[in-house]
């Protein structure tokens, strides 16, 4: 029972927690281009808006699309806070990406399609690093399981620093902010057409901005599971990294995929199989 | 009752004769429905009879043992006279190789028999269910494309005899290869499935056909030449030449050496790098042939040999090498797929890849890479003869293999398309088993760093190719006329391959307490290393906390809101694709003088980046060299 109370919990709280992070993104952003900026519950507003618009698509599937990428998220999210395989949440998010890529192809515009097949660029990007962040926490706790995570007697960032650089490198991927903007550009600051989302539009485009706030918080948590001793250094960390993204958001400009596949397979995975091949050593071996 | 296990043998060899001697279209049809009912009935039969070592009445098991000796250098000289009508000496000179290897062995030896004809357990049960019922409705199936087939190829005079006998042939020898205890009948009918290959492969006797048909018979014909070297040296190192003895043997050590033969006699059967190109040139043959190689049989006696000899080297430096290489060629096809615009391509180069993770997971030590692995050898099975059927009906619908081509295609011919949709999504989403296996692999492989590493890049590339491969399905395209028309004799085989897809998955607990565990529980019963978590704990109720029925269930209450999000969402308008207001439909786009051009746009597939040769080359110098670490490490 009181996991069915937890479920509720999450599934109300967590799009506030997100929404509100992404009007306080919006409002950080806005002060650093000396701008005033909306009001921090701007998301809110522009969530009830697109909700009460009509339903304008290209394609029916579409609709089945955008809900798939909800649900995933939400699905990822519960799992992590009912403490359960991280593996398994990563491929449950993968799902979410996967059913938003299909959304976009779906419909026969070029520049969903465009932006589709970077986001597959982006997927091939980080997945191997977030797969071998979990590799890195199963050898210091000895589990998958967040649980094991969270009751970890220590601070996992001090066997995991490298790790943790890596995650939040791969983070501005995941979050599709500069400089890896590149299958949609964020709040539309740098190109009109916006990418995988050019096709969505009025409650559907709802459903996937909904879905982007539960995969906020979810990959906020992953950075607080490092910290996960001290609740209170948790939360300062998860606000600090977030601060970083926002901040390394503003002051980059777009870079290529090349690029992008490039530096992230050799200095986030590079960083992550160092840190991997100490963690083995020191635990596996010795 | 061992005649069910000779009747499995050799019902389809006799209905191969048949149908090979009376060229009637009817007569044909009638027998391989007589024998596909047969072959399913004896399956069931020799499954309830449980294990069992079988030994035959001392006269009966001497005329098998001539028949097949003799049977056997016959075959090696069908081979070298095939190496030499091809003008290939290379083949004729491994042919001549083993037949000579072969004689003096058996010569000196003397008198090689072995008191149980038959070792059959549950890792038989498994293959035995894969060849006997997915065989079986692939034959079915090949009834009505091959019709079609020939329409197409205008023939004088039709040429099914010989590929319905080659079918059925198969299908008989895939069941001695997996019944035989003598591992000199394992050799042998391992040879049939060689011979069986080549000529479908080169079904069609044109000029490619026959190139691709020659060299899967010159790497097979390695593969079986390292199979007589595992042999000999078996014999002079343990005096073992029966697969029960060899997995009793209590001195694992000085089995490595005929260990790592047989074993790479398996990478080649099973296409793994650098043996890769074999199955690739295979796709010329007709659809069913692929589905075939890919699903049932072929590749999965090279999994299954390796599978079975898994519980003698397990846990040593050669067990850790293997598992490497499995997971190099997981990772390497699943990279190349992303490359591919050919759908058979892809399918074949997933097929290589998860072949690759099957022969990883049966190395690493752990309980639960065994479960996956024979988990898989299933579910495989499964997905990969749906997709081929489906994949090859799209073909002969729209004349065309480019998955480019494929737009609009759930329009053409909506049960192919959503039939390819299912069996695509097994093998890429929860609920379905494939991507449970895929997760086990990561979770067991941290104790094998550099295969972990492998496995970790091979599953990021998997998403790629597979959700490419989806969104073209799910594509619209400017054509939407139906194609499609139904023809039972086509789509009931179909159905039944999809259903098993589904039920499969849904069951996989059941099916792995049932079939893996006792299995296992058999084969490893000696291994402390292994079994350290206990054999209590075998009888898991699910995977790690994972439960199918859950997420079955999710995903029905899943659909059922999304229906009704669709009709609270029910869109009032459609509009056009946005193309900054200059399209004249959602194909094209105005020109000059508001003339419409047609754009076209293409999947992405990193062509500009690195060459797909370049990629097959490296991977292949990787893999010769980890082949070469293989034997340099066991040899003494």
């Amino acid at each position: 029972m009181k996991e069915v109370y937890l479920i509720l919990l999450t599934v109300v709280i967590a799009p506030i927690i997100g929404g509100l992070l992404s009007g306080i993104d919006r409002k950080i952003t806005a002060r650093m281009q000396n701008r005033f900026g909306p009001p921090i519950l701007q998301p809110f507003y522009d969530l009830f808006k697109l909700f009460s618009k009509e339903t304008i698509v290209v394609s029916n599937t579409q609709i089945l699309y955008a809900f798939l990428f909800l649900v995933f998220n939400v699905v990822a999210l519960v799992m992590f806070v009912l403490k359960m395989d991280l593996l398994l949440i990563l491929f449950v998010l993968a799902f979410a990406v996967t059913a938003l890529i299909l959304g976009a192809i779906s419909t026969n515009s070029p520049y969903s399609r465009i932006g589709a097949h970077r986001e597959l660029i982006s997927v091939l990007a980080y997945e191997p690093v977030l797969i071998a962040v979990i590799i890195g926490i199963y050898l210091v706790t000895g589990s998958f399981k967040v649980y094991d995570a969270i009751k970890y007697p220590g601070f996992l960032i001090l066997d995991l620093p490298f790790i943790f650089i890596a995650l939040t490198y791969v983070l501005t991927i995941k979050l599709r902010k500069s400089p890896f903007d590149l299958s949609t550009s964020h709040h539309a600051h740098q190109e009109i057409v916006k990418g995988i989302t050019t096709e969505f539009a009025g409650p559907v485009l709802g459903l996937i901005e909904l879905g982007h706030w539960y995969e906020l918080v979810l990959l906020l948590l992953l950075i607080g599971l490092f910290f996960a001793k001290n609740i209170a250094v948790a939360i300062f960390a998860m606000v600090l990294c977030y601060f970083l993204e926002i901040l390394i958001d503003n002051i980059s400009a777009r870079l290529t995929w090349r690029i992008m596949l490039k530096f992230t397979w050799s200095i986030a995975l590079g960083l992550a199989l160092v840190n991997l091949i100490w963690v083995y050593i020191k635990y596996r071996v010795l | 009752m061992e005649y069910i296990y000779l009747a499995l043998i050799f019902v389809p060899i006799i209905a191969a004769a048949f149908v090979y001697l009376f060229n009637n279209n009817t007569f044909r049809k009638a027998i391989v429905f007589l024998m596909s009912a047969v072959l399913v009935v004896l399956m069931v039969f020799a499954i309830l009879q449980g294990d069992r070592e079988v030994k035959l009445s001392h006269s009966l098991s001497v005329a098998l043992e001539y028949l097949i000796t003799f049977a056997d250098y016959f075959l090696l000289a069908v081979i070298f006279l095939i190496g030499i009508k091809l003008r290939n000496n290379l083949i004729s000179l491994l042919a001549a190789l083993q037949f000579v290897f072969m004689f003096v062995f058996e010569f000196r030896a003397g008198k090689l028999e072995v008191e149980s004809v038959f070792y059959v357990d549950h890792l038989t049960f498994i293959m035995l269910m894969l060849i006997n019922v997915i065989g079986v409705l692939i034959s079915i199936f090949a009834l009505s494309y091959m019709d079609e087939h020939e329409k197409h190829l205008h023939l004088e005079k039709s040429r099914q005899n010989v590929f319905f006998g080659v079918i059925m042939l198969f299908l008989g020898a895939m069941n001695g290869l997996v019944l035989s205890n003598n591992i000199l009948w394992v050799y042998f009918f391992w040879e049939i499935t060689t011979l069986c290959s080549f000529l479908l492969i080169s079904h069609d006797q044109n000029e490619e056909s026959i190139k691709n048909a020659t060299r899967a018979l010159l790497l097979n014909s390695v593969g079986g030449l390292s199979f007589v070297l595992g042999i000999i040296f078996m014999y002079y190192k343990s005096g073992a030449i029966s697969l029960s003895e060899i997995i009793k043997s209590q001195d694992s050590a000085i089995l490595m050496i005929p260990v790592a033969f047989l074993a790479l006699a398996g990478f080649t059967k099973s296409a793994q790098f650098p043996f890769q190109s074999w199955l690739l040139g295979a796709m010329v043959a007709p659809t069913p042939v692929s589905a075939l190689l890919h699903s049932s049989t072929m590749v999965k006696a090279g999994v299954y040999l390796i599978l079975r000899l898994s519980p003698v080297y397990i846990d040593t430096w050669l067990s850790n090498i293997i598992a490497v290489l499995g997971a190099f060629t997981f990772v390497a096809a699943a990279l190349l797929a992303i490359f591919q615009t050919n759908a058979k391509r892809i399918l074949a180069y997933s097929t290589i890849s998860n072949l690759g993770l099957i022969i990883a997971l049966s190395s690493i030590a752990n309980v639960y890479s065994i479960y996956a692995a024979a988990l898989l050898i299933i579910l495989h099975g499964v997905s990969k003869a749906l997709l081929f059927l489906c994949v090859g009906s799209i073909e002969q619908g729209i004349g065309s293999r480019n998955i480019e081509d494929m737009d609009g295609i759930k329009y053409k011919m909506p049960l192919a398309a959503y039939l390819t949709l299912l069996g695509s999504i097994s093998m890429l989403l929860l609920p379905f088993g494939v991507l449970i296996t895929k997760w086990i692999a990561i979770e067991v492989s941290t104790q094998n760093i550099v295969a972990m590493l492998e496995i970790i890049f091979g599953s990021a590339f998997t998403v790629v190719f597979w959700t490419k491969f989806i969104g073209k399905i799910l594509s619209d395209g400017k054509d939407t006329k139906r194609i499609e028309y139904f023809e039972a004799l086509r789509h009931l085989p179909l159905m039944a391959i999809s259903i098993f897809v589904i039920i499969v998955s849904a069951f996989m607990v059941q099916f792995t307490n049932v079939f893996v565990v006792p299995f296992f529980k058999s084969a490893f019963a000696r291994f402390s290393g292994v079994s350290s978590r206990g054999l209590k704990e075998l009888y898991i109720k699910d995977f790690f906390g994972f439960n199918p029925f859950v997420f079955f269930g999710i995903l029905v209450v899943g659909i059922v809101t999304g229906v009704i999000l669709y009709r609270l969402l029910r869109p009032k308008r459609y509009v056009r694709v946005y193309m900054s207001c200059e399209n004249d439909d959602n194909f094209s786009f105005r020109a000059e003088k508001d003339k419409p051009v047609e754009f076209e746009f293409k999947n992405y597939y990193f062509d500009t980046l690195v060459r797909e040769n370049n990629i097959t080359l490296i991977s292949n110098i990787i893999s010769i060299a980890l082949i070469a670490i293989m034997f340099g490490v066991i040899l003494k």
